[in-house]
């Protein structure tokens, strides 16, 4: 009888022990909404020299959490802050705001703010522990959803909505196709410009007062602005697409084009095309793009059009830790019929990167710019 | 009775196993393998397992199925790969070597349970 009754308590108290054990692991999670908020992001801090006496060596840093929020499978709420100083001043920036569909096999849709798929840098690679070196290239250059002045186009961010699709052709390769419907670019006045024309703080930048990027000639080009506000000033919308070819993970190629009208009253054109070409063999990594944009303006009571060609071509090769990178880009003179309307610009990068661990790499970097002057800059990124 | 008793915890405490909604297929932890191998190189060092909790792996991947445009079997395979081999063993031995591109992950067995795990890991 006794038996009976020890052997029962120990079974009770095995079962309430086990109860007690998964109760104390649940725990472990914090329960309601918060249980599935996600934080991620990206930061950086930077260290930016040049022989030049007269300008001064900088310190900066950065700081871009990503919250992400998944309801359920097929609802996913993401968003993507920056925190970074400009001049005297702490800026906060919404790089995107989005939600995304995902209740479909092959297409996904997304709405709200997001990074535009118009070439590949600006969209995937300008975060500071991904891109290779510390600065960013002429091609999508500091501003982030602001004014380019210095480079072809800012990282574009714009409030929209898009389509995404993934056309499987076997294991390994597929189409790739993005079709989106944004606010599109917008004129600014000089004081907007100089508002949101700050460096992205995620990239270093260059010494201020460089030649490169600026109008020159007869003409007076007027700035346009990308997702610097969710007022529209007009009823036109950009409409652009990406459609590339990608044999994961050793090559990609991709075309984006996009149509877009940036004055209030919708008359004046902004366009752009790129190609861009991804490439892994053995180990080197290759990455190439080139855009065009034309920008239809006002001049003596003609229409112009402002034609910018731009371009990089940038090769980095990791061996175990180390990791050497090289890169040239050009911002081409930009023309209107053959006259010369806005400056060009060169830029070659030569650096070393240092991989602390996976996502932290210490970034040496040698920047040549023969319209500025010569840039060592010093930076540790950072994903998390 | 009290076997009965015991078992029927026992049986219960398996069945409210936290699997986080994530069905498990015969083949998807190898396939998870080689497309997390195929598709998280193309623009950064891809990321281990054990950096984060199961839970948050399960957001973070429908996060980079948008970013890279992944399929919807895609994100769920790689899902699975990350939560098996999400093993706190594992933390000692991988977090010293960094992957690189193009380097395949060893396969791990195939499975249609997810190994027992503690839920926790490093976090967010």
């Amino acid at each position: 009888m006794l038996q009976i009754r020890k052997r029962r308590w120990l079974c009770i108290a095995a079962a309430l022990a086990f109860t007690v054990v998964r109760s104390e692991a649940q725990q472990v999670t914090p329960a309601g909404p918060l249980a599935d908020l996600v934080i991620a992001g990206y930061g950086s801090t930077t260290y930016g020299a040049t022989l030049n006496d007269d300008l001064p060596n900088n310190f900066s840093a950065s700081l871009s959490p990503i919250l992400l929020y998944a309801m359920g499978d097929n609802l996913l709420f993401e968003a993507e802050l920056e925190f970074g100083l400009s001049g005297e001043l702490t800026t906060t920036t919404l790089e995107y705001a989005q939600v995304d569909w995902h209740g479909w096999e092959n297409v996904q849709v997304v709405a709200g703010k997001f990074l535009v798929p118009f070439g590949l840098f600006g969209e995937r690679s300008h975060p500071s522990w991904i891109n290779k070196l510390p600065s960013a290239p002429v091609l999508f250059g500091h501003a982030h959803g602001g004014v380019a002045d210095e480079s072809l186009l800012p990282i574009l961010s714009d409030a929209g909505a898009m389509l995404r699709a993934n056309l499987g052709l076997g294991e390994r390769s597929h189409f790739d196709l993005s079709l989106w419907v944004s606010q599109g670019p917008r004129l600014v006045s000089a004081d907007e410009a100089d508002d949101h024309g700050d460096a992205h703080p995620a990239v270093a930048q260059y010494a201020p007062g460089h030649g490169g990027g600026g109008s020159i000639g007869a003409f007076d080009i007027p700035r346009v602005g990308f997702g610097i506000s969710f007022s529209d000033n007009n009823k036109n919308k950009m409409l652009g697409g990406r459609f590339g070819y990608v044999l994961a993970p050793t090559f990609e190629l991709y075309v984006s084009g996009f149509h877009s009208m940036y004055d209030e009253d919708s008359f004046l054109d902004y366009q752009g095309a790129a190609l861009s070409v991804e490439a892994r063999p053995g180990g080197l990594e290759v990455k190439a793009e080139g855009a065009v944009t034309w920008q239809e303006f006002q001049h003596e009571g003609e229409y112009e059009t402002l034609r910018t060609p731009a371009y990089f071509l940038q090769v980095s090769k990791l061996f175990t830790k180390w990791e050497p990178v090289v890169r040239w880009g050009q911002l081409l003179e930009g023309k209107v019929g053959d006259e010369p309307a806005r400056a060009s610009r060169d830029e070659l990068a030569v650096g070393l990167n240092y991989w602390l661990d996976a996502s932290v790499p210490l970034k040496l970097a040698w920047v040549i710019d023969p319209d500025a002057d010569d840039r060592l800059l010093l930076q540790l990124g950072f994903g998390f | 009775m009290n076997a009965k008793l015991f078992l029927a915890t026992l049986l219960l405490g398996l069945v409210a196993t936290p699997t986080l909604g994530q069905s498990i297929e015969p083949g998807d932890i190898a396939k998870g393998a080689q497309y997390w191998a195929q598709n998280c190189t193309r623009c950064h060092t891809a990321r281990l397992s054990a950096e984060r909790t199961d839970r948050a792996w399960k957001t973070i991947t429908a996060h980079m199925r948008t970013r890279a445009n992944l399929t919807k079997t895609q994100a769920r395979v790689i899902t699975a790969y990350l939560m098996a081999t999400n093993l706190p063993e594992q933390v000692l031995i991988t977090r010293t070597v960094m992957p690189t591109r193009n380097e395949e992950p060893e396969k791990p067995e195939e499975t249609t349970e997810k190994p027992s795990k503690k839920e926790g890991g490093t976090g967010g």
